[in-house]
C-alpha cells in the first residue's frame, strides 16, 4: 500500500527538472538573484573593504599605544607596574625603560659614549633583534650603528660607566612606536627591585578598548606621585573606529534592505509569471495526488535553489570586484549573510505566488470544453 | 474499493443552472462503470466529485466504509494520490518530461521508491507496446501513443479506483481498444473499481453496468 506522500527524493528530483523546465525564468531568477548579489558587493561590499582597510590603519600600532610618562624624573614609577599591568585583560604587551646613562667601550675608555637604558618587561614584537633566546640580567643589545660608534668591530662587547658595567651581546632594530630606542642600547637590569620609570608603553589588543585599558592602568601604577605622572592615548582615533563601524553597519543595513525587498519583488513577479505559465502541469500534479503544501513546497524549491545559484555566482563575482576596487575582500561572514539574506529575499518573494499556484482548481484547468 | 454517490448535486459558481442534480449510485469493486449522456449532461463533473477534485454542494459520497466528500485538501490528496488512477480526453502529461518520467511521477507522488515506481513504469510501457518510446517527449509521440502513456500514468501505483474522462475520445479504432482493454483488466484482473464516462455508444452497448446522465 502507498502512503499518499512523496518521498523527499522526489522533491529534489523535481526540483532540478523544474530548473531546466521552463529554462528562461530560471534563467532570469538565477540573473536577478545574481545581479542582487552583486549590487551588495558592488556597493557595502567595497564600501566594508575600504572601510575595513581604514579601520585596520587606526587599529595600527601607534592607534593602540598608551604612553605613560615620568617627564620631571621625580614621580617614582615602580617598574612593580610592570606586572600589574600586564595582568590586565585587554593588554597586548607592556615595556618600561629607566632614564638613560651615558656608557663606553670597556676597551677604549675615552671613546664616544652611548645612551643606555633599562628596560623591564619582554620585548614586544616592534623590537626586531637576531639575538637568540631571552636577555640575562646586565646583557644588552645596541640600537642599528650604535655597535659601530661605540668601536665594536664584532658588534658585541663590554660597555661600561662609573657604576655599572654590561656586556652587548647583539643587536635590535625597533620600529613604530619605539624608534626613540633605536639610537641606543637597551639593557636587562642586574636587578629590577626598586628601578624607577622613565616611561613605559603599553599596548592594547583593540583600538576599542584603548579607553577601558587606560582607565584600569593609571588605576594599577605604582607611583610615589602620582600627579607627576603622564598618561598620553589617541582617543580620537578609538572615536574614528566607532563612528567608521557604526555608519557602516547604518549605511549597509538600508542598501542592503534596499536591495533585497527589489530582489524579492523581482523574484514574485518571475514566480507569478511561471505558475501561470504552467498551470497545466500545476493541475496535473494535483489530479494525481498532490497535495497543497507539496505544490507550494515545489515553488518555494524552485525559488530557493535559483536564488541560491545567482547568490553563490554573485558572492564569487562580488569577491572578485571588491579586490579588484577596494584591494581587499570584506570577509566570510558578509559574503555568507549575503548569500542566505538572498536565498530568504527569493523565498519570500515566492511565497505569494506559491500561495497562488497551490490555489488553483484543478478542474477548471483540465477540463475540456 | 466501493464507490457510493447519495443525492450528489454540483453547481458551478457563476453557472445558471446546475452540473449535477440529486445523483445516486453504488459503483461496485471489480466492476467498470460507463457514465453516458449527452454534452453537458454531468459526467465529467461526476467523475471529478467522485475522485474528490470537487466538493458537491450536495449529497455525500463515500470510498468504502468511508465519507470522503467533507474531507480536508491534505486527506483529500492523500487518498488521491495512494487510489485513483485519472485518465484524461487530451492526455494532460508532463511535455518537458519523457515519458518514463511521466509515468514515474505518479507512482512517487503516490509514495512510491523511485526504483519501484520506475520498474512499474517500464513494465507498463512495455506492456502497451511503447517500450521504445520510453525516453520520447509526449511532443514526439503520436496521440495514440501519448494516451497510452497517460493510461500508464494512472496504472503504475495499481490504483483502487480509475477514473477516465472520455479516453478514447481522439483516438483511432486500434488505440482506443487497447485502451478499453486495459480498463476493462483493471476491473476484472486487478479488482480496480472502473468508472468510464463516454460519447462512444457503439463500443458500451455490451458494457454490463452503465450510468446514462440526462441533461
Amino acid at each position: 500500500m502507498n502512503s499518499g506522500h512523496p518521498r523527499p527524493g522526489y522533491f529534489f528530483v523535481d526540483a532540478i527538472h523544474r530548473l531546466r523546465s521552463p529554462l528562461v525564468p530560471t534563467v532570469v531568477a538565477v540573473f536577478v538573484a545574481f545581479a542582487g548579489t552583486l549590487s551588495i558587493f558592488a556597493t557595502t561590499g567595497v564600501a566594508i573593504a575600504s572601510q575595513q582597510r581604514t579601520i585596520d590603519l587606526i587599529n595600527s600600532a601607534e592607534g593602540r599605544l598608551i604612553t605613560i610618562s615620568d617627564p620631571q624624573g621625580d614621580a617614582g614609577l615602580s617598574e612593580r607596574s610592570i606586572t600589574a599591568i600586564k595582568s590586565i585583560s585587554g593588554v597586548d604587551w607592556v615595556l618600561g625603560v629607566s632614564p638613560a646613562h651615558d656608557f663606553v667601550n670597556s676597551a677604549l675608555p675615552g671613546g664616544t659614549s652611548v645612551p643606555v637604558r633599562n628596560f623591564f618587561g619582554d620585548l614586544p614584537a616592534p623590537i626586531s633583534t637576531g639575538h637568540p633566546g631571552v636577555l640575562g640580567p646586565g646583557q644588552a643589545l645596541a640600537g642599528p650603528g650604535v655597535a659601530r660608534k661605540l668601536g665594536l668591530a664584532d658588534g658585541v662587547g663590554a660597555i661600561e660607566n662609573r657604576t655599572e658595567k654590561a656586556v652587548i651581546v647583539g643587536s635590535f632594530s625597533a620600529s613604530s612606536p619605539l624608534t626613540s630606542l633605536n639610537s641606543g642600547v637597551i639593557m636587562r637590569p642586574n636587578s629590577d627591585t626598586g628601578a624607577r620609570l622613565l616611561r613605559f608603553w603599553v599596548s592594547v589588543e583593540d583600538v576599542a578598548q584603548l579607553q577601558p585599558v587606560a582607565a584600569a592602568v593609571s588605576k594599577a601604577l605604582v607611583v610615589e606621585k602620582p600627579g607627576g605622572i603622564q598618561i598620553k592615548l589617541s582617543p580620537d582615533l578609538a572615536r574614528l573606529s566607532g563612528d567608521v563601524v557604526t555608519g557602516l553597519r547604518q549605511d549597509a543595513a538600508l542598501t542592503i534592505t534596499g536591495l533585497l525587498f527589489a530582489v524579492a519583488v523581482l523574484i514574485g513577479a518571475l514566480q507569478f509569471g511561471r505558475v501561470a505559465s504552467t498551470a497545466k502541469d500545476i493541475g496535473r500534479r494535483r489530479a494525481l495526488g498532490a497535495s497543497r503544501s507539496v505544490i507550494v513546497a515545489q515553488v518555494l524549491i524552485n525559488a530557493g535553489l535559483t536564488g541560491l545559484i545567482g547568490a553563490i555566482a554573485g558572492v564569487l563575482v562580488g569577491l572578485v570586484l571588491s579586490v579588484v576596487i577596494a584591494g581587499q575582500l570584506p570577509g566570510f561572514g558578509f559574503s555568507a549573510a549575503v548569500a542566505v539574506l538572498m536565498v530568504l529575499a527569493s523565498l519570500i518573494g515566492a511565497i505569494a505566488p506559491a500561495i497562488r499556484a497551490a490555489r488553483l482548481d484543478p478542474v477548471r484547468i483540465l477540463r475540456v470544453p | 474499493m466501493q464507490i457510493q454517490a447519495v443525492g450528489l448535486s454540483h453547481h458551478y459558481r457563476g453557472a445558471e443552472a446546475s452540473a449535477l442534480l440529486e445523483l445516486s449510485h453504488t459503483f461496485e469493486e471489480g466492476t467498470l462503470t460507463v457514465v453516458s449522456g449527452p454534452s453537458g449532461s454531468g459526467k465529467s463533473t461526476l467523475l471529478y466529485l467522485l475522485a474528490l477534485m470537487l466538493t458537491p454542494s450536495l449529497g455525500s459520497i463515500r470510498w468504502g466504509d468511508q465519507d470522503v466528500q467533507a474531507l480536508e485538501d491534505t486527506e483529500r490528496s492523500e487518498l488521491r494520490a495512494k487510489h485513483v488512477g485519472f485518465v484524461f480526453q487530451d492526455a494532460v502529461l508532463d511535455l518537458s518530461s519523457s515519458a518514463l518520467d511521466n509515468v514515474t511521477e505518479a507512482g512517487w507522488l503516490a509514495g512510491m521508491t523511485r526504483v519501484e515506481s520506475e520498474t512499474k513504469a517500464s513494465e507498463l510501457l512495455e506492456k502497451f507496446g511503447i517500450g521504445a518510446k520510453a525516453r520520447f517527449r509526449p511532443g514526439e509521440v503520436s496521440g495514440g501513443q501519448a494516451q497510452r502513456i497517460a493510461l500508464c500514468r494512472a496504472l503504475v501505483k495499481s490504483p483502487s479506483i480509475i477514473f477516465a474522462d472520455e479516453p478514447t475520445g481522439n483516438l483511432d479504432s486500434d488505440s482506443a481498444d487497447v485502451v478499453w482493454r486495459a480498463l476493462e483488466d483493471a476491473a476484472t484482473e486487478e479488482g480496480a473499481t472502473v468508472i468510464v464516462a463516454t460519447h462512444d455508444k457503439q463500443r458500451t452497448k455490451r458494457m454490463p453496468n452503465q450510468l446514462r446522465l440526462v441533461s
